[in-house]
């Protein structure tokens, strides 16, 4: 059955039922938009047969959790996550069963749900009394993604800190003393979700007296998919390098996200990026392979940097002057990978292959007809035709022809000029292939099958000589038996890499999470392991590398536990930590917010639904969508469809050859005179006529496309179809494009208003300018350009691995002192200025702006300080205040 | 800071355990050589590094071959100097030919933009697990600032992302990024006036007070500095190097009004207030197509402004000890293809040096009748880096260490060429 659905004025689908349940679950539509489904009449959505059984999703959600609570629990996984073709080479796991005799009895269920369903009734009545819409939407409309809420975390995060206490103790060291809610909501909101809570938030979790109300943020913001993803997201991004605005990464960090989202588990996650293979439409994952097209080696570092923690780098050229590792260790690891090949879209059985092909073709048919002889030997050049006479078996030819030398000669020249008038024709047709191939060139990862690894001209060593072909072999752990099949072998690999066996893959992901929670690793670097680096808490490190094969890998899950922690509600270590001397973790290590979570702070305090509002989230699904239409046109049809529209295209650009040689000739005479201006003049319209014939050439081959945009029909049946934006983002959008200036109060004087109406103006330029390009950084551009908050404050630049920073510099402190940032923040349409803006009294602002800026209440010293200035200089100060909190230390750093 | 300092640490500790155990590699034996070359007595002090993004024309620029069929439209002019001739679209940079030392001879193999101007930028192949610093970067890192204000080193121009930048070397050794020479840097002047800029300033140390009393790490103290320093750069005269605009309309018609020229104009200003070195970046040289029609706006914006900046550096007395070069990633075809463009060409190509202790009005190396190759006076990309850091004072075997303690070189295995100083 196909539905269309009519919502605000605008018809979408057709969809099944299936996608009806899922856009409705979405919010995308509501039971209230018209639906068609007969063709002739219009009824509810909530009416179409098969969709109104669709249980409402906040049931849906409890009646999950109620199942869950009657079994015993049980840690799976998402759904349909393990590939069905993952052939484990490797024995069964072997569990450490170390959460045996552990109750795991959910922690108070009931509790649980009453938490994370009143905020949300609030929230409704909330949005009726405050129809201006600005109260912060508390994301229930996700479902969570992940399911580990049956999994109770406190026994092994207590075990966790008992390990840390007991190492105190030798230490003769004291614990940190707790923090207060205040803070520890400000700590696990940054953590979690990567942002500081809205003032909303932070009562309904200030609010609440249960016991166990900690325990329950923690798992309500792990639930959600939108927040957590927009900050978890940047880990990946950071360590595997994927930058925007390249084709390839469009498809790669949309399915990471998702990934993300999913809570895929890490093991896996791994093993499909490093055995990713294929087209990237129907595999995003052989993207990791992309991101190091031509670097085979470097590829091979790179992972075992980031799985294994392991720097192998050095050995690429010579043994590991630092670390045990020989350059032929280093080139067994490679010969696993070292095959693969980025074919840019020319592997033998592409359509841009047979292009070639048919020139190659067309150029000898050209050169034997020249000749007048069907078996005229094929030559390339004049120099050849000396060689082939001199042959033995010229002369039987010529005779058998009868052909002299001489016109043997001729025939050959009249071929090769032939070939080359060929040639030249079809010169304009190959690069408009390449122009049209230009967008898809990274698409696919295949396997060489004539290119094996072999060791380097200089290789020095005994154990073996230059130019040898290489057998792959492990580093470490078990090995792998020999594999003919290049994919296999790779899969085999990949099998290796995420072993439990594998002594070092738990180990480094355990570390790098819990550096991410507590500021510190329990070894570092992160990713220099070597023999000699010295653990100083083994046990607690085996504890957790348990606990992660314990929980199959679920990344969330693991998180639930550290962030369940005596240690993560504990002060921050005040003191400088000496690096590379032990830690001791009698609170975790303080550090400066990265730059995407400041950024996203600083929305929160601007746009309302910040975790939700997803303001390009449409035109990247374009972008998707063009580049695979794109790819459609040129490889998904059969040859014979898709040659002549080439040559047509071709013929477009030879015509314009021709043109082009007479502006040429124009345009030279015009400079050899010095008239400057009709040269110029000249040079533009050559231009245009070019960039005329390259949009003609596109619409002639590229017939998925029209008008640059993708036709209807390749949307459909697509996992990302272009859906309608989603309300939230609809809402913020409606919100910013309808800014306006606040209306002076009746009783001022005139010169009072002129000045009211100025600074209005001004604030609302400023707000414009700021929220142009404003949403959380997982929604923007990846890096930002040079000059970006995000790029100023230390983003990675997606180069290198792991290459973000949190360092000062001057440019940063310019900014937040004279950047439109906090103008544009109490601006009475961004959400704070909302706020502010129904308030009177100066202690009220006062308190607002520090419970919204730095989650808690000013000091009474703080307070008195602030109205001293208020006294003297009225509503400036508050403006004074919201520029003085945003430049303070204590919102950058998270205490 | 961190970084550095743990790498610094971790450094010591494995020199200390196993690095001296480990039987030197011929890689590493740089570490310890003592410099062959000596030093110039008399150094420059200061860089300007002009790139031309895409790749400059060898043939329609320096190294013109009139005569030959290679040549197309193109056509020369005299200079001030006998003997060198130029593209007729250069006639500003032609009146200071005796300030120019045109190297003709450059060689590489890199002929993909990315890789090229990597190369360029750093004298090392570009890599997936390494980013090397640019020659601003290894400037500041072993001769620190001379104004202390103002940053060691500022890149000008378009490119989100550029090479020879920082590198593996710690955060403070980017370059400043500017992106519109027009607006200069960003967000340096107050929204307030200064009253109330002080009073902010104030009550922002208030409020913080409590907290850094508790809180005094490393990184924390580190924003303090970072403020004091915005602060003071906000109030000092050298703020105003990054205006153009007090420029009078006659010196900036002079260099002219393209994005380029007002990078090279905001150089001289950041040259004259000493810093350190400054990059402009010119992209649009990638000239497969119509080569004949865009050379002569390109090289139009480029000559104006480099001549005006030659002419300035040299009336205020900056030229003797400040390096120019004009580089690019790889010169074009000499054979004209059929879109009458060039394509990417590294066998030979052309780029140049002025300033400094280089010799003026002296073309280096030579190529063939046709421009094709290189058949005298050969130089790689590391040896004319080697070149300018010589130039610089800067040792070309002075080794540093990456996070990793790999070792690198400000040239990699370049060697200054002693024949282009004069």
């Amino acid at each position: 059955m196909k539905v269309y659905v009519h919502r605000k004025g605008k018809n979408y689908g057709p969809f099944s039922v299936a996608q009806i349940k899922e856009h409705l679950r979405a919010n995308n539509f509501i039971g209230d938009d018209l639906a068609c489904f007969d063709g002739s009449h219009w009824i509810k959505l909530s009416e179409v047969p098969g969709v109104s059984k669709t249980p409402d999703p906040a049931k849906d959600q409890i009646r999950l959790k109620t199942e869950k609570s009657d079994k015993e629990p049980t840690l799976q996984k998402a759904e349909g996550s393990k590939p069905k073709t993952r052939k484990p080479v490797f024995q069964n796991r072997k569990k450490a069963l170390i959460l045996t005799g552990v109750s795991l009895v959910s922690i108070g269920l009931v509790t649980f749900l009453t938490f994370l369903f009143i905020p949300s009734e609030q929230d409704q009545s909330a949005r009726g009394t405050h129809s201006d819409g600005m109260i912060q939407n508390i994301s229930l409309e996700q479902r969570p993604a992940s399911s580990f809420e049956g999994f109770d975390p406190r026994p092994a995060a207590e075990k966790i800190d008992s390990f840390l206490n007991a190492n105190l103790n030798r230490e003769k060291l004291q614990p940190n003393p707790i923090i207060s809610d205040e803070q520890f909501l400000r700590r696990i909101y940054l953590s979690v979700i990567g942002r500081i809570p809205t003032i909303l938030e932070a009562n309904n979790f200030l609010n609440l007296t249960a016991d166990n109300k900690h325990s329950l943020l923690i798992q309500k913001l792990l639930t959600n998919d939108a927040g957590y993803t927009a900050h978890h997201y940047q880990f990946w991004a950071d360590l595997l390098r994927i930058p925007t605005n390249v084709d390839y990464t469009l498809y790669y960090r949309e399915w990471i996200k998702e990934q993300v989202r999913k809570n895929t588990p890490y093991d896996e996650l791994v093993h499909q990026l490093v055995s990713g293979h294929g087209l990237i439409f129907n595999n995003p994952a052989a993207a990791y392979y992309l991101r190091d097209a031509g670097m085979a080696l470097d590829n091979m570092s790179n992972s075992v940097r980031i799985f294994l923690g392991t720097r192998l780098e050095c050995a690429q050229c010579h043994d590991h002057p630092f670390d045990k590792w020989t350059q032929m260790d280093y080139f067994k690891m490679a010969a696993y990978t070292y095959d693969f090949d980025v074919r840019m879209g020319v592997s033998h059985d592409s359509n841009r292959q047979q292009v070639y092909q048919d020139f190659g073709k067309r150029r000898n048919a050209a050169f034997l007809e020249a000749t007048g002889f069907e078996d005229f030997p094929h030559m390339h050049d004049e120099s050849k035709i000396d060689e082939w006479l001199s042959q033995p078996y010229a002369p039987g030819y010529l005779e058998r022809n009868n052909l002299s030398k001489e016109e043997f000669r001729k025939a050959a020249i009249r071929g090769l000029i032939a070939r080359k008038e060929t040639s030249d024709f079809d010169d304009p047709v190959s690069q408009t292939v390449n122009m049209l191939y230009g967008h898809i060139s990274n698409v696919q990862v295949k396997h060489h099958y004539d290119k094996p690894l072999q060791l380097p001209h200089d290789y020095q060593y005994d154990n073996g000589s230059p130019h040898e072909i290489v057998k792959p072999g492990t580093m470490f752990g078990p090995e792998i038996p020999h594999l003919e099949d290049q994919t296999e072998r790779k899969n085999a690999y990949a099998e290796w890499l995420v072993s439990p066996e594998n002594p070092r893959f738990t180990r480094v992901i355990v570390n790098r999470l819990w550096k991410r929670a507590f500021g510190h690793g329990i070894f570092e670097p992160l990713d220099n392991l070597t023999d000699r680096t010295e653990i100083s808490q083994p046990e607690l490190l085996r504890f957790l590398e348990n606990l992660m094969q314990e929980l199959d890998y679920n990344i969330r899950a693991f998180q639930n536990v550290l962030f369940h922690t005596q240690l993560f509600r504990r002060e921050m270590h005040l003191e400088d930590h000496p690096l590379g001397m032990k830690f001791h973790f009698a609170g975790p290590l303080l550090k400066r917010m990265s730059a995407e979570q400041i950024w996203d702070s600083v929305t929160t305090l601007i746009l309302p639904n910040v975790d939700t509002y997803a303001p390009n989230k449409k035109r990247t699904q374009e972008r998707i969508a063009r580049t695979k239409a794109i790819y459609q046109s040129l490889e998904g049809r059969p040859i014979e469809e898709v040659l002549p529209k080439i040559r047509e295209a071709g013929a477009l650009r030879r015509e314009m050859r021709g043109e082009q040689v007479e502006y040429e000739k124009k345009i030279s005479a015009a400079y050899a005179q010095s008239d400057h201006e009709l040269a110029r003049k000249l040079t533009d319209e050559l231009k245009v006529k070019v960039r005329e014939m390259e949009t003609m050439s596109r619409e002639l081959v590229l017939v998925d496309l029209k008008d640059n945009q993708v036709r209807p029909s390749m949307m459909m049946g697509e996992s990302m179809i272009g859906s309608p934006m989603s309300s939230a983002t609809m809402e913020v959008n409606e919100r910013i494009s309808q800014a306006k200036p606040r209306k002076a109060p009746g009783n001022l004087d005139p010169n009072e208003r002129r000045i009211w109406d100025a600074r209005e103006r001004t604030s609302l330029r400023h707000f414009r300018d700021v929220v142009r390009q404003m949403a959380r950084a997982v929604e923007l551009e990846s890096p930002a350009k040079r000059g970006h908050f995000l790029r100023d404050f230390g983003q990675s630049d997606r180069e290198v691995i792991d290459n973000s920073s949190s360092h000062a510099s001057v440019p940063q402190a310019l900014y937040l002192l004279n950047s439109p940032l906090s103008v544009a923040i109490q601006n009475s349409n961004a959400f704070l200025g909302g706020l502010l803006a129904a308030l009177n009294k100066p202690e009220d602002k006062i308190e607002l702006i520090y419970r919204s800026m730095l989650t808690r209440k000013p000091t009474t010293l703080e307070l008195e300080r602030i109205l001293t200035d208020y006294e003297t200089h009225g509503e400036e100060t508050i403006e004074d205040l919201v520029w003085a909190l945003l430049n303070s230390r204590q919102f950058i750093f998270i205490q | 800071m961190i970084k550095s300092d743990f790498n610094r640490r971790r450094f010591l500790e494995l020199a200390a355990g196993s690095f001296l155990g480990v039987t030197a590699h011929h890689s590493f034996g740089a570490a310890g050589e003592k410099s062959t070359i000596p030093q110039l007595a008399d150094p420059a002090k200061q860089l300007i590094y002009l790139y031309m993004e895409g790749g400059m024309s060898h043939i329609d620029t320096f190294d013109l071959k009139t005569g030959h069929e290679n040549q197309g439209s193109t056509q020369p002019i005299n200079s001030n100097v006998d003997g060198i001739r130029v593209s007729s679209h250069l006639p500003n940079l032609a009146r200071h030919a005796d300030k120019l030392c045109i190297v003709n001879s450059l060689t590489s193999t890199a002929g993909d933009h990315e890789k090229g101007n990597y190369f360029m930028h750093t004298s090392y192949q570009q890599r997936a697990t390494i980013r090397h610093p640019g020659i601003g970067s290894w400037y500041h890192k072993l001769k620190g600032k001379i104004n202390p204000t103002l940053p060691a080193s500022v890149f000008i121009g378009r490119e989100s992302r550029f090479h020879g930048s920082g590198g593996f070397f710690e955060p403070e050794f980017e370059p400043l990024a500017i992106n519109e020479p027009e607006s200069g840097l960003k967000y340096a002047q107050a929204l307030v006036e200064k009253e109330r800029f002080d009073r902010r300033l104030n009550l922002a140390n208030d409020i913080d007070a409590e907290f850094l009393k508790r809180y005094h790490s490393k990184p924390i103290r580190a924003y303090g500095h970072m403020y004091a320093d915005a602060v003071r750069l906000m109030d000092s005269p050298d703020l105003a190097a990054f205006n153009i605009h007090k420029e009078d309309d006659k010196t900036k018609e002079r260099y002219g009004s393209e994005p380029f020229a007002q990078g090279c104009l905001l150089a001289r200003r950041l040259i004259e207030r000493n810093v350190r070195s400054v990059e402009v970046s010119f992209g649009g040289w990638d000239t497969h197509q119509n080569n004949f029609t865009s050379l002569p706006e390109l090289c139009h914006t480029m000559d104006q402004a480099v001549a005006a900046l030659l002419e300035d550096l040299e009336r205020v007395g900056k030229l003797k000890d400040t390096i120019v070069v004009l580089t690019t990633e790889f010169g074009r075809t000499p054979q004209i293809n059929q879109n009458v463009g060039r394509d990417h060409y590294p066998q030979a190509f052309t780029s140049v040096l002025a300033g400094g202790g280089f010799k003026g009005g002296y073309v280096h190396g030579k190529t063939s009748k046709g421009g094709e190759e290189v058949i005298e006076g050969s130089m790689t990309i590391p040896d004319f880096n080697a070149s300018i850091a010589h130039a610089l004072g800067i040792p070309v075997d002075h080794v540093l260490y990456s996070p990793t303690v790999r070792p690198f070189t400000v040239a990699h295995k370049g060697k200054p060429q002693l024949g282009l100083f004069s």
